[in-house]
């Protein structure tokens, strides 16, 4: 029991961080991207790779941070200038594209099969085997990326952002260059969801193309609404409740075959009726869907 | 190669009759209520599901089947629209479309809930497969009526925006919500007649993709981007428009499998290039005007 506690805290982890760097791009700066789910696949594919071509895990970690970071420079370049539905569509596309890449270069991503034994996380020399041992490492590791979204939405940068968020056009007026710092938000963002990809695949040791696909991407929607859009504590809260209320379902008297389509229903309903009735989720402060059209 | 040219075409013009007709509601819908629908082919694979259903549950004539399949959509279509677009009618349209996200995995788990995830296939017994031009094309006789059906249902389409009063009231909705509300336009009836249409079409679309590609719970993903990528081909709200680009999106897909040594595991992923590059080349469509940018978000 104690290790399946343990287990999904790790998870809660992994996933608090992809959708804290999810919140700065969507939530702070109003950035709507879709394709959050394809930088966690690079982060992960890209880890997962190096470390088992014997680069040690940190480096690796990096690594493969630098390459979301770089993923989210090219699609931006291109998309940051569009619309917002249009954004939506295009970086949707994105992240399909790179699973349908992770799942048809067989010779690389091993495709449908996965990357298997991927090596544990190991900081100078130290194997971190135990799920506890590697849950404080995370909590250290998730901490630091945390605390560096804090510092960048409580600066005047953050300020910046919101004031994108809230009258792109008035930024604009006050003389900032919108384009250049959402290009920016949206490669920190993705280096912040490799970041989790690199933590996942070390964490449980395999990858493979369906942990990236689009429903996994409505999941991250789910929990960053369910906290509530542009604010810090938002996603934790959000990805704990999300776990917290829906973990206990495995423990009902369903056939194993319907709890998950049972469970993503459920998700799916309380999704729904938040942006209905709670738009700004459970903690929010921002009235983020009571802007008039 | 040149030999395998006219069946490439052929299923190229089949996909893309399908592909238009999910097109042109989702370019219906969003030319009034302005915001994606990411549910809107869900409901094709809800309609096929159905006709799935009457077919080997209630063992109901083909015809029958066909209705109840069409209706139910249609009815769902509406009862979507009335529970979860209309109360945040008036916000952003990022709301709308992320609760268009929620309808989508509901719908997508009700059917493995009562469905599984096991892929099912209709009953085959009345496909009949006929071969043209000494065996060059091979086109069975569900693909001939789902050709001809869709463009029936799309010229009929047509003339009912252009000619019926109903119509014409569409068209005005469309351009301009509120004036025409003023004018005396019911835009909640208008709103409710287009998306029944819109659902009808896909239902419609989504029984003979059944018999083409057979039944998964989870094939509205593919299907909404082609539907995307078609409508904004050409041009979001544009009618023709959407069926331009729907046979588009169907040809060239068959074309790039088809011709170039591209691995068919690789289909779906040109529908999301094609999607990409038009978004950044020409975000107008092809057939669309350059407008000023909305600002949605």
């Amino acid at each position: 029991m104690i290790e399946y506690i343990i287990f999904l805290l790790i998870i809660v982890i992994i996933f608090s961080v992809l959708v804290q760097s999810y919140n700065l791009a969507l939530g702070y700066t109003g950035i709507l991207h879709l394709g959050h789910i394809g930088f966690y696949a690079i982060g992960a594919y890209t880890s997962a790779l190096l470390t088992l071509n014997h680069i040690p895990f940190l480096l690796a970690l990096l690594i493969s941070t630098f390459f979301g970071a770089l993923a989210g420079l090219l699609v931006g370049l291109p998309a940051i200038r569009l619309r917002g539905d249009y954004l939506a569509l295009a970086t949707l596309g994105f992240g399909e594209i790179i699973r349908l890449v992770a799942l048809n270069w067989t010779d690389v991503t091993r495709g449908p099969l996965g990357v298997t034994a991927i090596p544990r996380p190991e900081v100078f020399g130290f194997i971190f085997r135990s799920g506890f041992s590697t849950l404080l490492l995370y909590l250290l590791l998730g901490g630091i990326i945390h605390l560096l979204i804090y510092k960048i939405v409580n600066s005047p940068y953050g300020r910046v952002i919101e004031t994108i968020r809230e009258d792109e056009t008035a930024s604009k007026a006050l003389g900032k260059n919108t384009a250049k710092v959402k290009l920016q938000v949206l490669a920190i963002s993705a280096a912040g969801a490799a970041f989790a990809g690199s933590l996942y695949a070390h964490a449980f040791n395999f990858i493979d193309p369906s942990l990236f696909r689009i429903i996994e991407m409505s999941t991250i929607l789910i929990m960053i609404i369910l906290g509530g859009l542009g604010s810090f504590w938002g996603p934790i809260i959000g990805t704990t409740a999300v776990y917290v209320i829906f973990e206990p379902i495995r423990f009902l008297p369903i056939p194993i075959e319907i709890l998950g389509p049972i469970r993503r229903l459920l998700y799916a309903l309380i999704f729904i009726l938040i942006i209905l009735y709670r738009p700004q989720g459970l903690i929010g402060r921002m009235k983020y869907f009571h802007k008039k059209r | 190669m040149l030999d395998i040219l006219p069946q490439i075409l052929v299923n190229g013009l089949i996909a893309g009759a399908l592909y238009s007709l999910i097109a042109l509601g989702l370019s219906l819908t969003y030319g009034i209520l302005q915001f994606i629908n990411f549910a809107h082919a869900d409901l094709a694979i809800v309609g096929a599901y159905m006709f799935f259903f009457g077919e080997k549950a209630m063992k109901w004539p083909l015809t029958i089947n066909f209705l109840f399949a069409i209706i139910v959509v249609g009815i769902l279509g509406i009862v979507i629209e009335h529970l979860t677009f209309k109360p945040i009618r008036r916000a952003p349209a990022v709301a709308p479309m992320l609760a268009s996200i929620g309808v989508q995995i509901t719908l997508q788990s009700l059917i493995l809930i009562f469905f599984g995830s096991a892929i099912e296939s209709f009953d085959h017994s009345i496909v009949k497969s006929y071969s043209f031009f000494g065996d060059k094309i091979a086109i069975t006789n569900t693909q001939i009526f789902a050709i001809l059906s869709s463009l029936i249902l799309m010229l009929l389409l047509f003339a009912y925006l252009k000619f019926t009063q109903t119509g014409k009231a569409i068209r005005a909705v469309a351009d301009n919500l509120e004036v025409s509300s003023i004018l005396g336009i019911r835009p909640n009836r208008i709103i409710k007649i287009i998306v029944f249409i819109g659902s009808i079409l896909a239902g419609f679309a989504g029984i003979f993709i059944g018999y083409d590609y057979n039944l998964h719970p989870t094939m509205g993903i593919p299907l909404i981007i082609k539907a995307f990528a078609a409508v904004i081909i050409g041009g979001l709200g544009n009618i023709p428009g959407a069926i331009i680009g729907g046979f588009t999106i169907g040809i060239l897909e068959n074309l790039a499998i088809g011709l170039t040594p591209l691995p068919a595991s690789y289909k779906d992923a040109i529908a999301f290039i094609l999607l990409i590059l038009i978004l950044f080349l020409r975000p107008q469509g092809i057939l669309g005007q350059a407008t000023e940018s909305k600002k949605i978000v």
